[in-house]
């Protein structure tokens, strides 16, 4: 059941009314009912591993506890190591087993034995990849005495499985979400229309501008041996905006319907396009991801190498970076994609700009020249490494890559001039110039003080355009991680 | 809550207004099949695939078989073969589609191999048809305008974009007629390998069904309470004749077995000397310019043999 269903219009309907009208007495009430519609949500979506989640709920809140109430430093490392190889071996069975798999036999292969193995038929559970690095971050927490846990079954339970977040994230941290539950929710006209806005705005950048770019996009990637490099190269430009308006969309709708109840969840892109480096538009881009892997993987490691200074930075980084790419998938095409990223920083461990990050043109209504020209060079740079999250490996991504940098690149693009190419280029221009205007703002289609007729045009407008330019589309990219 | 509802039901509104308008003007271009629902049941039909849908044109038989004082105006309520094999679901859509009150109408059925053919993992007798998630299977009510039902069930099916361009209409009489077929003739070839590979396809996964030809003699004996019925197999490229052939051998001797125990006329455009005067666009598919002339010739025999048994 994805949020652009009209299945999920069935679902949404009565329990948002159940929610406000019948479950409203007290929060213990609010959190059965959402807990009630998480799992029903969880179950419609893959009921197969409904187990799972709740198997994965329960350890945790016990080892969350057990964490907490041991007094003994040792012991409590017990238990923290016990939740994470629970659940890094979760992710590793159910996500990476084959991968590992089949790399053993490689490797032996290589030094001359003739083994042969079959890959094992693993299902990869929806949301795992989301929900575990939630329940993984809890515990260290938890253990780092930076939160008290949850003593509340119920409580925990609707912070693992909330049902907007649980299929794609964004990766709530318990020091946000889990007061939020502990508090009865009341409505607030406001905080539920802004909701609906997001919904609005996720749902025309899912099924209008990612949809659109991916009929392009899709071709040109299925048919790269026989396409010049300048078709290649709008090819990877289309994807890297599906890819955005893709997962974007879907994070605006999971926070405004989780608005609808009350509940604000993380921002997870912050226009991350019109960023001047790499370091900045990962602090725009999969925020949630990023936070986590700073906190958990970055800051430890770097610490832990701090005596290296840069050099020790950059291997911080380039690891984060690897670690980063290696969660979207088992597939060596992620690591690249994440070691590229990585590489791309050190640039900026050099000069000392690491930490620089700025609203562009702030306050003013465009960007400099030197602005433009830097954030060109960072979108063409990651429009680029794109490639690698795309293409199905590191050989084909090459392959595609070595295309674009031929002498075909100065034709002109087989698919430039049809009215699918431009109209979604108009769309793709749209898109942007409302992210752009919206950039300093908490999301990108906040336009809660416009005037009322600007408001309402903007909605009608939208929708018409949902209505025209809109692709029917079952399921998100990110789903599959 | 109140004022939350209260401005949710107002965009609601709004977007239905607006949904309801493209709906109302241009319901036949954004949909191949859209407005066949939501015109009033119908006294005279034509039945059949997409070949019928854009090759027989009811306006033409409107008006070159008012001699025979048939109740017109007749209605083409083909879809596609995806949609609209023969068999017992869409025997159950035309006969809602029909006016029950119709007793002097005509009804030409389209027939193709394709029509009868079954997927092979379907067992028809159990109720498996391979249309069933289709319109206008999926579908209570066929005369609703506008049919928010079709729009809900199908929206999938929405192109809303042509609204612009209107490269295909769909008439108010079911006729579909394309108004923008590209003029170079690779590209028909192109269509042409296209439909010959989806032949090839079809013929490995279907295979005649006894059911859905029982079914043809069930539609006629309903048909022929409320008027004429003639069936007819509309012509296409020689070649494709051949493929059809093979995949269902003895089409035209089971064709006109049925007609003749039904004592109907069955037109068969694919063996008469003047087969070749019809050009399709891609092997199979009249344009509008040979559904025209198609349809007179059509007409022309349906008068005849009116005169004949008279």
């Amino acid at each position: 059941m994805v949020f652009n269903s009209l299945d999920f219009v069935v679902f949404i309907i009565p329990v948002f009314l159940l929610y406000w009208l019948v479950f409203n007495r007290s929060k213990v009430y609010q959190n059965i009912f959402l807990l009630g519609a998480s799992l029903f949500f969880y179950t419609w979506a893959d009921w197969r591993f409904l187990a799972l989640l709740i198997g994965s709920t329960l350890i945790n809140y016990y080892l969350g506890l057990k964490i907490f109430r041991t007094p003994e430093d040792r012991k409590k490392s017990i238990f923290l190591y016990i939740g994470l190889v629970f659940n890094v071996g979760l992710l590793l069975y159910f996500k990476y087993f084959n991968f590992f798999y089949e790399g053993f036999y490689e490797i032996l292969n290589a030094f001359g034995s003739e083994s042969t193995y079959n890959s094992l038929v693993i299902l990869l559970p929806l949301g795992i990849s989301f929900f575990t690095f939630q329940t993984l971050g809890y515990l260290i927490d938890v253990y780092n005495e930076e939160i008290e846990p949850s003593e509340n079954l119920l409580e925990f339970s609707v912070f693992v499985t909330f049902f907007p977040k649980i299929l794609s994230g964004p990766i709530e941290r318990a020091s946000s979400l889990i007061p939020q539950i502990q508090e009865k929710r009341v409505i607030s006209y406001e905080v539920s229309v802004d909701g609906l806005r997001q919904i609005l705005w996720g749902l025309f950048a899912k099924i209008v501008v990612a949809e659109n770019c991916a009929l392009i996009a899709n071709p040109i990637f299925n048919n790269y041996e026989n396409e010049s490099g300048s078709t290649l190269l709008l090819g990877t430009f289309f994807y890297a905006i599906q890819l955005y308006a893709d997962f974007s969309g879907y994070s605006n709708m999971a926070i405004g319907v989780s608005k609808l109840f009350g509940i604000q969840l993380m921002r997870n892109f912050s226009t991350p396009f019109f960023s001047t480096n790499i370091s900045d538009f990962w602090r725009k881009w999969h925020m949630s991801l990023t936070t986590w892997m700073m906190d958990y993987v970055f800051t430890p490691l770097s610490f832990t190498l701090r005596r290296h200074q840069k050099k020790g930075l950059i291997i911080s980084i380039i690891t984060t970076f690897v670690l980063v790419g290696f969660w979207h998938g088992a597939n060596w095409t992620f690591v690249v994609y994440g070691l590229l990223h990585g590489i791309y920083f050190v640039p900026l461990v050099f000069s000392g700009k690491m930490n620089t990050s700025e609203i562009v043109a702030k306050g003013k209504m465009l960007p400099s020249v030197k602005e433009i020209i830097k954030m060109i060079l960072l979108f063409v740079l990651i429009m680029l490494t794109d490639v690698f999250f795309r293409v199905e490996s590191v050989s084909v991504g090459f392959e595609y890559l070595q295309g674009i940098f031929s002498l075909s690149i100065i034709d002109l693009p087989s698919v430039l001039f049809t009215s699918t190419t431009l109209i979604t280029i108009a769309l793709v221009g749209f898109f942007m110039l409302i992210e752009w205007i919206n950039r300093e703002k908490k999301h990108d289609f906040e336009i809660g003080n416009y005037n009322i007729y600007l408001r309402w045009i903007s909605y009608i407008s939208i929708f018409v355009l949902i209505l025209i330019f809109g692709k029917s589309a079952e399921t998100f990219i990110y789903f599959q991680f | 809550m109140k004022r939350l509802l209260l401005k949710l039901c107002l965009f609601f509104i709004c977007c239905l207004a607006i949904t309801t308008f493209v709906l109302v003007e241009y319901g036949g271009n954004v949909d191949y099949f859209y407005q066949k629902f939501t015109t009033p049941k119908a006294v005279s039909m034509v039945i059949g695939d997409s070949r019928s849908m854009q090759g027989i044109q009811p306006r033409v038989i409107n008006e070159r078989l008012k001699e025979l004082k048939y109740e017109l105006p007749i209605f083409n309520y083909s879809l596609t073969i995806a949609e609209t094999p023969i068999g017992p679901l869409y025997n159950k859509s035309i006969g809602k589609k029909l006016d029950e009150t119709s007793e002097n109408g005509v009804f030409i059925i389209s027939v193709t191999p394709w029509m009868f053919g079954s997927d092979k993992n379907n067992d028809n007798n159990k109720g498996e048809f391979r249309e069933a998630d289709r319109p206008p299977h999926n579908m209570r009510f066929v005369n609703m305008n506008p049919n928010y039902e079709y729009l809900f069930k199908n929206l999938t099916y929405f192109h809303f974009k042509a609204l612009f361009r209107k490269t295909s209409t769909m008439h108010k009489d079911g006729w579909l007629e394309e108004n923008n077929l590209p003029t170079n003739p690779k590209v028909f070839d192109e269509w042409k390998k296209r439909q010959g590979r989806l032949f090839d396809k079809m013929i490995r996964n279907y295979e005649v069904s006894s059911l859905r030809l029982n079914s043809l003699d069930v539609l006629i004996k309903k048909l022929k309470k409320h008027g004429n019925v003639y069936m007819v197999r509309m012509p296409i490229d020689l070649d494709f004749v051949a493929v059809e052939n093979s995949f269902y051998k003895n089409f035209d001797k089971d064709m006109s077995t049925v007609a003749t125990s039904n004592q109907i006329e069955y037109f068969n455009f694919n063996v008469s000397s003047t087969h070749t005067n019809f050009k399709t666009y891609d092997g199979h598919h009249l344009d509008k310019h040979g559904g025209l002339e198609f349809t007179n010739i059509l007409c022309d025999s349906i008068i005849r043999s009116a005169n004949t048994v008279k």
